[in-house]
């Protein structure tokens, strides 16, 4: 499974980000958590920006399925995304704002499914978006 | 929030590659005008449409200003595709996505693109769908009626 799950990060990862969707519309939904998870690792360790932010647009494609994510695989994924909070890339901090959004969407009925390490941590990622409008410009 | 392809990694990378689409000469048009080709099948705009039953797929996007224009996709890479960053060429946007249009009515509309990373921005910011809502409808669009209300009621969450 590791291999598949692997496959599908790379292939993400080598594409066109055009082909995002497409990618992860055929990850099977018992899968996405940990693709998830592990597709952040990867945009977190990478040192290649346009592969990081791919990587980081690959996650925020999959939370379009984000019922099918545990509140174990959101947590891991969340505190991977904490190095994100120093990024100056002003397009990999409005991709961290808008999935800390949708994870914060899909756990604000069950708080306590995540951990809290990572729920106190969401609306830092969150508030990325605030400095958006001027570092866009 | 804008939403900034130019600046991006992506582009570049795609400069690289020769798969940027800014400068395309394809056909692009103001919602407002495709709306009208539809209405008149003798109308220009209306032979630039990709024909399917009367259901057509097309790209938008919706500029600073709320200005919409729109364009059949084209194939990355092409001659003269029309891709999201064609629209406005290169300039940041509010909203971009895809719109089926489906005997003249908007039947669906999503905030899928690639180029300026909105895939999901609908269900995560109230103001998207808000923006595509209100501009659309400045520009003379019908949308069916649970359309109009799955985005409406994504407006005011």
């Amino acid at each position: 499974m590791i291999t598949q799950l692997s496959s599908a990060v790379l292939e993400a990862l080598n594409s066109d980000v055009d082909e995002a969707v497409t990618i992860a519309q055929g990850i099977d939904a018992c899968d996405l958590g940990l693709v998830l998870f592990q597709t952040v690792a990867v945009a977190n360790a990478e040192l290649v920006p346009v592969r990081r932010l791919t990587a980081l647009y690959f996650a925020q494609v999959l939370l379009g399925r984000a019922e099918s994510i545990s509140a174990e695989c959101a947590t891991a994924a969340i505190l991977a995304l904490e190095p994100f909070l120093r990024s100056e890339v002003p397009h990999e901090r409005q991709t961290v704002s808008i999935i800390a959004g949708l994870i914060s969407r899909r756990f604000e009925r069950f708080p306590l499914d995540l951990d809290e390490s990572a729920w106190k941590l969401l609306p830092r990622l969150r508030s990325l978006r605030e400095s958006l409008a001027t570092a866009s410009r | 929030v804008l939403f900034d392809y130019h600046n991006s990694s992506i582009r570049t990378r795609r400069l690289e590659n020769g798969t940027d689409h800014c400068a395309s000469g394809g056909k692009r048009f103001a919602l407002h005008d495709l709306m009208e080709g539809l209405r008149q099948p003798a109308n220009s705009v209306a032979d630039q449409l990709v024909a399917d039953g009367g259901r057509h797929k097309y790209i938008y996007a919706v500029s600073e200003d709320q200005q919409v224009n729109v364009a059949v996709d084209g194939i990355r890479g092409t001659p003269d595709a029309v891709k999201h960053e064609s629209l406005f060429r290169n300039a940041p946007v509010l909203a971009a996505g895809e719109l089926i249009i489906t005997q003249g009515v908007v039947t669906h509309v999503n905030d899928h693109s690639g180029s300026y990373r909105t895939s999901n921005a609908m269900n995560d910011d109230p103001s998207y769908a808000a923006v595509v809502l209100a501009s659309f409808e400045a520009e003379g669009v019908s949308f069916t009626a649970e359309e109009r209300e799955r985005l409406r009621a994504l407006a005011e969450r």
